[in-house]
C-alpha cells in the first residue's frame, strides 16, 4: 500500500493495549501457527493468499479475517477438508450456514506451495553476495512476475544505496509456488524520498527497504 | 515481568487504555459471521490432528499475557546503560537480545535502529504487516491500518507530526520498510533526567510506540531516579 494516496489520518491510539478478545481471531492464528509447523503451507503462499483476496473482501474482513480466510484456502487447497464438510460442521454446531461468512473468494493461482515447507528462512550459500554496502542499485521496473512477490510498487526503477547486506533468505517468489527455496541475499537499500516521490519531497527524508539480490541491478 | 510490570510500565495515560478494535473490522454482524466460520474450522482442525485441542488457548494466554512491549523495553534499557551491550546489538542484535534473556523464537534476523539528535527511525510494513512479535507482542491496530502502511513512507513527517511527534525540520527521518524476515526494533533516545536509573526502572519508562519510532520519550519529572 506505500504511497497510495486517498487515505486520511492514522487511527492513532497512543500506546493502546492490544489483547486479543474474540476467540476466533486467535484461531486464525493458532492455525496459521499449527500449518507452518506442519508444513502443510508457508508464509509466503499465506502472504500470497491474502493477496489474491477479492479486494472487495479485502479491507472489510479486517486483519484476522484476511489470515482467516487464507487458513481455509489452505487447508482447502492442500485437501484437509473442503467448503461441504465446514458447513456441516457449522450445522452440527448449532448455526446457521447462512449467518456463517461465506467461503473466501481468491484469484486462482498456477502453482500453489508444496506439501513440505521448512519454517525457516536463512539459509547458507557457497557464492558470494554481488552488492555490497555502499553500491549504488536500481530496482526492476516492473513486477517480477505475476505470482507472489516482495518488490512494492513505489520502489521499482528507482535507484538507491546498499545500506545493509544480510543473509540469504528463501526466496517468497519461489517458496510461495512450491518452486524451490532458491535462497536469496537480501538488502536494505536506502532510497531518497526526492527518488521516489519527486524534487519537491523532503531532502531530508529516506526510505529503506529490505530487497531480494533478483531485483536489484548495478546502478 | 509480564503483566504487571506491563501495566505498571506502560499504562500511564487513562485515555490509553482502549483495547484493540480492528481496523475497519468492528462490525459485530461480520465478527459473528466470522466467529461461525472459525468455530467450525478450529473443531475440523482438531478432529483431523492439525491443532491441537488446547492451541487456540495457549497462543491466547502467550498473546495476551506473556508477550508484549517489556521484552524490547529491556533491550532497550540495558542498551541505555552498557555501551558494550550497544555495540553487540549494532552488530548481532539477534545473538545480543539473548543476553537479556529474550528468546527471538521464530524471528531469525533482528535488526536494532538507534534513535538520536538529527536522524529519526521509523519502521513500517507496506506491503503486510510485518512486525517483531517476539520482542513486542502483537502489532497494534493503527500499525496494520492502510492509512499508516500507505501514508507513513510518502508523508512521514506530516504522519508523526498528527501522531503527536513534531521532528525538527533538519532531524532527518528514516522510514524502515519491513519487507524481509527482517524485523526491525527502534532504540529510541534515552530521556533526559533518568541519569540516576537503574535499568529495571528505565525499563519501565520505555513504550511500545516508542520502539517502533511513532513516539519519543518524554523526560523524566525532575527528582526522578533520585531516590533509588
Amino acid at each position: 500500500m506505500g504511497g497510495v494516496q486517498g487515505y486520511g489520518p492514522v487511527p492513532y491510539r497512543r500506546n493502546e493495549t492490544v489483547q486479543v478478545t474474540e476467540r476466533w481471531e486467535a484461531l486464525s492464528g493458532a492455525a496459521l501457527f499449527a500449518l507452518l509447523r506442519s508444513g502443510l503451507t508457508n508464509i509466503d503462499a499465506h502472504r500470497h493468499r491474502i493477496e489474491r483476496l477479492d479486494p472487495t473482501r479485502y479491507l472489510p474482513i479486517s486483519y484476522w479475517g484476511r489470515w482467516l480466510a487464507a487458513i481455509e484456502s489452505a487447508v482447502v487447497d492442500q485437501g484437509v477438508t473442503d467448503v461441504t464438510e465446514i458447513e456441516r460442521e457449522i450445522r452440527r454446531l448449532g448455526h446457521d450456514p447462512a449467518e456463517s461468512l461465506p467461503p473466501p473468494r481468491m484469484h486462482p493461482v498456477d502453482q500453489l506451495e508444496s506439501r513440505e515447507n521448512d519454517p525457516t528462512f536463512i539459509r547458507h550459500v557457497d557464492r558470494p553476495p554481488r552488492f555490497a554496502v555502499g553500491d549504488a542499485v536500481r530496482t526492476q521496473a516492473y513486477a517480477p512476475h505475476a505470482g507472489h512477490h516482495r518488490l512494492p510498487r513505489y520502489i521499482r526503477g528507482r535507484t538507491g544505496r546498499v545500506e545493509r547486506a544480510y543473509p540469504a533468505f528463501t526466496l517468497p517468489d519461489t517458496v510461495a509456488h512450491g518452486q524451490g527455496e532458491n535462497p536469496t541475499y537480501v538488502y536494505a537499500v536506502a532510497f531518497d524520498a526526492t527518488e521516489l516521490w519527486g524534487p519537491d519531497a523532503d531532502p531530508n527524508q529516506r526510505c529503506l527497504i529490505d530487497l531480494f539480490e533478483t531485483y536489484l541491478q548495478p546502478a | 515481568m509480564s503483566e504487571h510490570h506491563h501495566h505498571d510500565g506502560h499504562d500511564h495515560h487513562h485515555h490509553d487504555h482502549d483495547h484493540d478494535h480492528d481496523e475497519h473490522g468492528h462490525d459485530p454482524a461480520m465478527a459473528r459471521a466470522q466467529a461461525i466460520r472459525a468455530e467450525a474450522l478450529e473443531s475440523i482442525l482438531v478432529d483431523k490432528g492439525v491443532l491441537t485441542p488446547t492451541e487456540v488457548d495457549h497462543y491466547l494466554e502467550t498473546w495476551n499475557h506473556r508477550i508484549g512491549p517489556m521484552i524490547g523495553a529491556k533491550v532497550v534499557a540495558r542498551a541505555w546503560v552498557d555501551d558494550g551491550f550497544r555495540q553487540r546489538l549494532a552488530a548481532d542484535a539477534t545473538a545480543a537480545v539473548q543476553e537479556v534473556g529474550v528468546n527471538p523464537g521464530r524471528l531469525e534476523r533482528l535488526e536494532v535502529l538507534f534513535n538520536e539528535p538529527g536522524v529519526h527511525n521509523v519502521v513500517c510494513c507496506t506491503l503486510c504487516s510485518c512486525y517483531p512479535w517476539t520482542i513486542l507482542g502483537l502489532p497494534p491496530s493503527w500499525y496494520k491500518s492502510p492509512e499508516y502502511r500507505s501514508r507513513i513512507v510518502r508523508e512521514p513527517r506530516a504522519v508523526l507530526s498528527e501522531m503527536g511527534l513534531d521532528l525538527e525540520t533538519d532531524t532527518r527521518v528514516q522510514v524502515w520498510d519491513s519487507s524481509s524476515e527482517v524485523r526491525y526494533l527502534v532504540i529510541p533516545e534515552r530521556p533526559a533526567g533518568t541519569e540516576g536509573m537503574g535499568e529495571e526502572e528505565l525499563a519501565a519508562l520505555v513504550t511500545r510506540d516508542s520502539m517502533i519510532g511513532v513516539e519519543r520519550l518524554a523526560p523524566a519529572p525532575s527528582g526522578a531516579g533520585q531516590a533509588s
